[in-house]
């Protein structure tokens, strides 16, 4: 009986020991209005039908025509072609973050499968998150796992979720989307 | 046939005394684990080594040192180097040209997160010096003036 309470007292160090290093507030996806701007005022939803081989037509996108930063951690990209929700690790100053991202198209709610998914992430105009190799990793049902990703500084963040990145925005159906979320680091 | 290495006598111990050894070590071990699954679920930020990994320089200036570097003299030839092949009438990128100063400054938060992150210029084609690259991202730190 005295041997099994010692394990228990070691493993409970232990463990303490493993997630000491994660002390403190966390921060994450800042709580606000739902994203309504694909909604319908009669409870329908506005979309943009995606095709993948408007991906590379030669034609004249202009500047990038972004929508406001979301709230919380799900909204519809700024185009209307896809819903995207996310989940992320704590989130503290200066220490490596995940995201995982879930991709659908509004269109008909199926999975986003190969997007590649990127991030663009910053405090301000002037200030991206720094270089950390940051990674995607392609996961069944248009699941992107990303990361790690760094804040080097307490604010309220953008992280912008690009999807087809590759392709070009010059039509209305090309494939790539784009959608902004605030991310609190305390 | 299975061989049992014949233990010394100066290791052996009754039960009772390994036992609380054994709940020590299998509690370690448990603990360990449980460290493994949370890097795995919750990437590094639950666990000890959280340090990012870097193949691009992490050489942001910290904040703006006047005066910044001279657009007409100084960025715009490396603008005009390095991105006008794609990013003009006739490039790959065409759609999203970097020939004028209101062109760069329309998209400076992206031409800054682009050329910091070494997404751009892409891989296989020439790139801005270290100098260079410093220059430009001094410009952009300060916020792109028109100089």
């Amino acid at each position: 009986m005295k041997s099994s309470l010692v394990g228990v007292f070691v493993a409970a160090l232990a463990l303490f020991a493993c997630s000491s290093s994660l002390s403190g507030p966390t921060g994450g996806p800042v709580a606000g209005a739902e994203d309504t701007h694909c909604s319908l005022p009669d409870g329908g939803t506005r979309f943009q039908v995606v095709d993948l081989s408007s991906c590379h037509l030669d034609a004249d996108a202009g500047a990038p025509d972004y929508g406001p930063t979301n709230f919380n951690s799900e909204a519809d990209d700024d185009d209307c072609k896809y819903h995207v929700a996310f989940t992320v690790t704590p989130v503290q100053e200066n220490i490596n973050v995940s995201f995982t991202v879930t991709a659908s198209y509004l269109s008909d709610g199926g999975p986003a499968t190969g997007a590649s998914t990127l991030t663009e992430t910053y405090l301000n105009d002037t200030h991206p998150a720094p270089n950390s190799n940051t990674q995607t990793t392609e996961q069944p049902g248009g699941v992107y796992q990303i990361g790690p990703i760094v804040f080097d500084s307490p604010g309220q963040w953008t992280v912008r979720f690009h999807l087809h990145e590759e392709c070009q925005d010059a039509t209305d159906d090309s494939p790539h989307g784009h959608a902004a979320f605030f991310i609190a680091v305390p | 046939m299975i061989r049992r290495m014949a233990t010394p006598r100066s290791s052996l111990q009754s039960p009772e005394a390994t036992r609380p050894l054994r709940s020590i070590v299998m509690a370690l071990a448990l603990a360990m684990v449980g460290c493994t699954y949370c890097e795995q679920t919750l990437g590094s930020t639950a666990c000890p080594d959280s340090s990012p990994v870097a193949d691009c320089p992490n050489d942001l200036p910290s904040s703006c040192v006047m005066p910044a570097p001279s657009y007409q003299t100084t960025v715009s030839p490396i603008f005009n180097a390095y991105c006008l092949t794609c990013h003009s009438s006739g490039g790959q990128e065409s759609s999203l040209p970097l020939g004028s100063y209101e062109e760069i400054y329309s998209i400076r938060s992206e031409v800054l997160d682009q050329i910091y992150s070494c997404r751009m210029p892409l891989s296989g084609q020439p790139t801005p010096t270290t100098s260079e690259r410093q220059l430009l991202l001094q410009w952009l730190v300060c916020g792109a003036p028109q100089n």
